[in-house]
């Protein structure tokens, strides 16, 4: 267990890949929490086994605790955020994430709370997203429609429990195949898996609800946005930044967070920009 | 605070003068409120003037062509816009010649506050059709429809009114941008991009029925309307309902059996 020596923050868990370096795109998230969230609410630390190449990032200190992390990966790894953040209370996210505004006011509602989760996907459209496309086991299942990209969690017993199952359906596949119908996947997505340990401990109420307009994002899953004909937003919707970082998708201005998915969507014009404009900002203080 | 209606009409291929006199007829009886025609000396000197409590003569220079049940037509929409500076009312209803009043519908939107009040779809009674819902593009807007407008003169209301010039003579631009077909001006194109522009600036107007050029009329009577519609002939009957007549040579060959029906 890391020390929580932090009083609260943001979390990701990066572990590159032949694929994805997901440390250059936890980067990026980092960036922009710096760039957009005020002082008190832009903390970032992140778990990785890429400790090296994360200290030797141009502006490494966007990251304010970089832990070495060498355990399961994958799906599992996620169940351990618990344990990892460095966190009194911790927002954990996906490393896709764009940041775009302000939304500390989003912290003192979820700190009501032993955990809180988004429900609330947008599509660039800005319009809550409706498709259940990617949802057909939480439809079948009638779990609660989580979205673990995000995951509110302070220390408590509450939330020990909820990881302590949370790491059951994940590290043990019996755990949840008598539970589940009509699912495809041998090892369960974290989202499943949240919305089943919340299910399972009667918590659901307790840690969401449907009907508030945060915490949201704009989760750009190509099919779940209307677009039907390639699995790549990008071939379709324009992917705009302006040198201020305003962020559109075709005509849409975005706000809030840009979940992107498209791995491949972060240039290294984009970087440097972010990185000019973080250095900027924080260049009289450090 | 005044209000009223303004209708365009510009003879081309068509004669939209007609039209205009048996829309605001309908409007008159059903909303009980003046209108004001803009049009052209020659649209004015082949229709019977006086059931207009105002006449406005603007020239359009630019001509538009559209396919309208088969047919290659020549018609003038480029100055709708302009209706912001040339009503004569505070408060101002905006229909397109071919759309036909026959409820007291639109007076509670009329009686309203909001200030910029636009239709953001048409009900196409053919289920077998996508109707009228309209997207640009799979990554752009979802059509307005500028068949009903209403607004009031305020500051905000002017910017979007010189927005929608503004991308009518940036046509090509906008279109690149929003991924709309640029062959010829929309104003349903231009005040949907204007509105999304000052970020969803509109109150929606309640969607009336459309009935699109290849829907035909076959029946008018004080019962109401019959229709055959789509491919399918589906036989539909309207009564007591506004609709957006698209199918322009149906609506003037039964001008006369329209006409009736606005009579007290």
């Amino acid at each position: 267990m890391i020390e929580k020596r932090l009083p609260s923050g943001y979390f990701t868990i990066a572990l590159p890949t032949k694929q994805t370096d997901y440390l250059r795109l936890a980067y990026v998230t980092a960036l922009t929490i710096k760039l957009t969230q005020p002082i008190g609410f832009n903390s970032i630390s992140i778990a990785t086994n890429h400790v090296r190449n994360a200290q030797n990032l141009k502006l490494a200190w966007v990251f304010d605790n970089i832990i070495e992390y060498e355990g399961p990966k994958g799906m599992n790894c996620r169940s351990r955020a618990y344990e990892l953040t460095p966190y009194e209370e911790t927002v954990f996210i996906d490393g896709d994430f764009l940041f775009l505004n302000d939304i500390s006011h989003w912290w003192p509602h979820m700190q009501k709370h032993d955990l809180w989760c988004a429900t609330r996907p947008m599509t660039f459209r800005n319009t809550t997203m409706e498709d259940k496309y990617y949802r057909k086991v939480f439809v079948d299942n009638n779990l609660p429609d989580f979205y673990s990209g995000w995951l509110y969690f302070k220390q408590s017993r509450e939330t020990t429990k909820f990881f302590d199952v949370l790491r059951a359906l994940t590290d043990y596949p019996e755990t949840w195949k008598d539970q589940l119908i009509d699912y495809r996947f041998e090892s369960i997505p974290t989202d499943e898996a949240c919305a089943l340990a919340a299910k399972m401990l009667d918590m659901v109420e307790d840690m969401s609800d449907p009907k508030l307009p945060f915490p949201r994002f704009t989760h750009m899953k190509p099919k779940s946005q209307g677009l039907q004909l390639s699995d790549d937003w990008t071939e379709q919707i324009p992917f705009y930044y302006d040198k201020e970082f305003n962020v559109k998708l075709g005509p849409f201005t975005q706000q809030d967070i840009l979940h992107y998915t498209k791995k491949d969507l972060i240039s290294d014009a984009l970087i440097n920009l972010l990185e000019d404009k973080v250095w900027n900002k924080y260049k009289d203080i450090l | 605070m005044t209000c009223g209606c303004v209708i365009f009409a510009y003879d081309g291929d068509i004669a939209y003068g007609p039209q205009a006199v048996l829309a605001s007829r309908l409007v008159k009886k059903h909303l009980d409120i003046p209108v004001t025609l803009i049009t052209d000396i020659a649209t004015a000197s082949a229709i019977d003037c006086s059931i207009f409590e105002s006449m406005i003569y603007t020239n359009v220079n630019d001509s538009n062509k559209r396919r309208l049940a088969g047919k290659e037509i020549a018609f003038k929409n480029g100055n709708r816009h302009s209706v912001y500076h040339l009503t004569p009312y505070d408060r101002t209803l905006v229909i397109d010649s071919d759309f036909l009043v026959f409820s007291t519908r639109l007076k509670e939107y009329l009686n309203s506050n909001y200030d910029f009040m636009i239709c953001e779809n048409m009900k196409d009674l053919n289920p077998s059709r996508q109707g009228s819902h309209v997207r640009f593009d799979p990554a752009s807007l979802d059509m307005l429809w500028a068949t009903n407008i209403i607004f009031n003169k305020t500051p905000e209301v002017e910017a979007l009114f010189d927005l929608v010039e503004h991308i009518k003579d940036n046509w090509r631009w906008y279109g690149s941008l929003y991924k709309f077909d640029t062959r010829r001006f929309r104003n349903d194109y231009a005040f949907t991009v204007a509105c999304h522009m000052m970020v969803d600036f509109h109150t929606a107007l309640p969607s009336p029925v459309l009935f699109n050029d290849q829907d035909q009329l076959i029946k008018v009577s004080d019962q109401g309307l019959s229709w055959i519609v789509g491919m399918e002939n589906f036989l539909i009957k309207t009564t007591d309902q506004d609709v957006h007549m698209m199918n322009k040579f149906d609506l003037l060959d039964n001008l006369d059996k329209l006409t009736e029906l606005s009579n007290d």
